[in-house]
């Protein structure tokens, strides 16, 4: 049978319905290639959690991550590390102790494949911890958002994700969008 | 390109009908044409998503004609919701 909502829904529902038909507005577009690769690279704007950092990606799915390189910390007997993210758009920025901001997380079984980035300063970090040198072989990802247009706007978590305006991107539609983006540090995966 | 064709009405709005520079862009499931929508318009579907998937369709194209009817465009966009995919536990009964 179909479902029938609550009686008191039903009004409000109608009201709803009735402003949202006089606020109308379609306008077609037409059939668009580069209008359909963006909707392959828009299809998901959830980057807060799990989605923003994984220590490691895997080929479940094709997302643009940027790479980083983990760093060693004075604090590292309690498994706490550290990346360097860039602040701006530059990913070939990653790593470098300028225009970067340093996260630190720590890398125990416990924590999973996404623990949780802390900055310098985060009441959670142990107190005076630094990030020394790096941990050769040891990477990790964050997500990047583009625009609609497949360019770089920023990196997780420096970029604070505005919904509409930055978006994670599958590599597939990269390819369409923006086929000549610099592919330095960038990396695929789920 | 590959689309999900296994998406429910609802699913598709979410993937498919992205905010863009204050406007929405949505696909059209059956045809891949694009349109461009008002908030008004996405509100509508919605509705109309979560009417397809419970099984009330009819009732709520009559709601929306008793609310002043169908503006231009926007029915037929509310039809070719319909035709995807809908949950076996959501479907109307035969």
């Amino acid at each position: 049978m179909p479902i029938a909502p609550p009686e008191h829904t039903v009004e409000q529902r109608r009201k709803v319905l009735k402003s949202a038909l006089a606020a109308s507005g379609v306008v077609t577009m037409g059939y668009s290639g580069s209008a359909l690769a963006s909707f392959q690279c828009v299809t998901s704007t959830a980057a807060t959690g799990v989605f923003g950092f994984k220590k490691v990606i895997d080929a479940s799915s094709n997302w643009a991550w940027l790479r980083l390189q983990v760093f060693k910390t004075n604090k590292d007997n309690a498994d706490w590390k550290a990346v360097k993210i860039p602040t701006g758009s530059n990913p070939d920025d990653a790593d470098e102790d300028t225009n970067t901001a340093t996260y630190f997380f720590q890398d125990s079984t416990a924590g999973g494949n996404s623990p949780p980035l802390y900055p310098a300063g985060d009441s959670n970090l142990p107190s005076g911890i630094k990030a020394k040198g790096e941990i050769v072989g040891q990477e990790a990802h964050a997500i990047i958002y583009f625009d609609s247009e497949g360019s770089i706007l920023g990196f997780y978590p420096t970029l604070e994700q505005l919904s509409g305006r930055d978006y994670p991107a599958q590599g597939s539609c990269l390819t369409s969008l923006n086929p000549q983006m610099d592919q330095t540090n960038i990396r695929y995966g789920g | 390109m590959s689309l999900e064709a296994d998406c429910t009405p609802g699913e598709w709005l979410q993937r498919y009908c992205p905010s863009l520079d204050g406007q929405f862009l949505f696909l059209d499931p059956v045809s891949w044409q694009t349109f461009q929508l008002t908030e008004g318009d996405v509100t509508v579907l919605q509705e109309a998503a979560d009417a397809i998937e419970q099984g009330r369709l009819e009732a709520f194209l009559i709601d929306v004609e008793e609310a002043g009817g169908w503006p231009s465009g926007l029915e037929f966009l509310v039809h070719t919701l319909a035709t995807l995919h809908i949950p076996i536990n959501s479907s109307p009964a035969a």
